[in-house]
């Protein structure tokens, strides 16, 4: 028995539950609505009009789209799932009461977690294949969503495992999340804003996704973003064994 | 088989369980029968590792709750009050994770004898949102037997059910316990505990007031039913 042994059921039931999502056709339709509604509004709306760093503004969106997909998913499923199952449906303690690491929790839970952040992404990266968006070849692109799924899914764990009950989770959603989908670069550069707002921001994990995520290539500024997102990821998936270890009801 | 010994637990300034030593024996039935809020499910998520005691000590196998939680956890099966099953999967899905998350052999082989037994395989493939309370009930059950546990922990397996399946349960529950597991039982039935245990203990906030055979406890409170003598031990009316 590995440190590991556990991390394969938890995924392969986390699976089962989004295959059982998947196949009410309005679930998909529901997951994409809202970067679909950014995408036609600020993409081929106002963009036509708008013109960022020398290229066109849908170039510019498409990646933040994907990288706010990416977090979204990656972090809510986590996230609300973990509540849901401590508070509502009481499948949590099935996970806590087997003989299994941490360390398989988290792994288990967190790869179910990349897995729905990166559908979310891919689906978006092909609506905006269809509108035009040429993505750059190098590998940049998935490896930023790859570093960016993980270390939301960790944060989804450790915030499903902090909260004691589901206005406590919203909370977390309405003042971390959300304001970081609008704020950490998805919609304008943070060059556009003042010294004083754009500072605190870079501090802050999708800023990176998106710098990591709208670079042509492994350049250095590539390179600084994702390791500045695989810093976040150890830190966060570090915090979220050690919640997990310590979880008590 | 399982010592609790002068253990506390406290929810804020509330003891739920306020010193309580008890020794159960290998392959025994033992009921815990009280009031709502006694500590009954408390002292169940204590020795399901769940929960950590304030103070004091316990044990399932010999194997500390606290210092040695994954040993104690490859000993138990814990049934807990809520029908906690993944209610978008269905009955074979729900038990193939957990038989996987705990290494079972023959994952497929062992599920489907598992679903027979339940008399479930008609609706093994349908989601739980479908079943019946008392399919639902049977499920949970079958899962925590799954891994043939030592130490059976049942929090009150059939409040709210009908008498039908509670009797349909009860013969579960006893099959189990002839089997030789050792099974504690928390209920509000006194007739349950008295059909299903050997022995009995009377938990009154946080306090083990009694325990003994029911034949035992009616003679030494001068009682004519085990009933009378819950009765009077939780609410101060006499015998």
């Amino acid at each position: 028995m590995t440190p590991l042994s556990g991390a394969g059921p938890i995924f392969w039931r986390e699976m089962q539950l989004y295959r059982a999502k998947l196949a009410r056709p309005t679930f998909v339709v529901s997951a994409l609505v809202t970067p679909l509604m950014y995408l036609v509004v600020f993409g081929l709306g106002l963009g036509r009009q708008v013109r960022i760093d020398g290229g066109d503004y849908l170039t510019f969106l498409v990646p933040g789209l994907m990288g706010m997909a990416a977090m979204h998913n990656a972090f809510t499923w986590v996230a609300s799932g973990i509540n849901i199952a401590r508070f509502y449906h009481r499948t949590w303690q099935i996970i806590m009461l087997a003989p299994v690491s941490p360390l398989a929790v988290v792994a288990g839970t967190v790869a179910a977690g990349m897995a729905r952040g990166l559908f979310a992404a891919t689906l978006v990266g092909l609506v905006g294949l269809a509108a035009g968006w040429r993505p750059d070849p190098t590998g940049v692109i998935p490896l930023a969503l790859l570093l960016e799924t993980a270390l939301f899914a960790a944060l989804g764990l450790v915030i499903g495992l902090k909260t004691r009950s589901t206005e406590e989770h919203t909370t977390y959603t309405n003042f971390l999340i959300t304001p970081m989908g609008f704020f950490c670069g998805t919609f304008f550069p943070l060059a556009s804003l003042p010294s004083w707002l754009s500072a605190p921001l870079r501090l802050l994990p999708l800023t990176h996704a998106n710098i990591a995520l709208r670079q042509d290539g492994f350049n250095e500024a590539a390179l600084t973003a994702l390791g500045l997102l695989a810093l976040f990821a150890a830190l966060l998936l570090g915090w979220a064994g050690r919640m997990v270890s310590h979880y008590r009801e | 088989m399982i010592r609790v010994e002068a253990a506390v637990k406290r929810y804020g300034a509330l003891p739920a369980l306020d010193g309580i030593d008890l020794a159960i024996g290998a392959g025994e039935a033992f009921g815990l029968l009280g009031p709502n809020g006694a500590g009954k499910t408390t002292l169940v998520r204590l020795l399901a590792t769940l929960a950590s005691p304030d103070s004091g000590r316990l044990s399932v196998g010999g194997h500390d709750t606290v210092t040695a939680a994954a040993e104690v956890k490859r000993l138990i099966g814990v049934v807990f009050q809520e029908n906690n099953l993944d209610r978008d999967l269905t009955p074979r899905q729900n038990l193939s994770f957990h038989a996987r998350l705990h290494r079972v052999d023959a994952v497929e082989e062992t599920v489907t004898a598992m679903l027979v037994r339940l008399g479930l395989t008609e609706r093994a493939d349908t989601p739980v949102n479908g079943l019946s309370g008392g399919m639902r009930r049977r499920l949970v059950i079958g899962r925590a037997l799954l891994t043939q546990p030592r130490v059976l922990l049942l929090d009150e397996p059939t409040t709210g059910l009908d008498p039908a399946i509670r009797r349909d349960l009860w013969t579960l529950i006893r099959d189990i316990r002839d089997q030789g597991c050792t099974v504690i039982l928390t209920t509000h039935y006194v007739e349950e505990a008295e059909r299903l245990c050997g022995r009995v203990g009377i938990i009154n906030r946080g306090k083990l007031v009694a325990s003994g055979t029911p034949a035992d406890l009616t003679a030494r409170f001068g009682a004519e039913r085990l009933e009378d003598v819950v009765v009077a031990l939780t609410t101060g009316d006499p015998a």
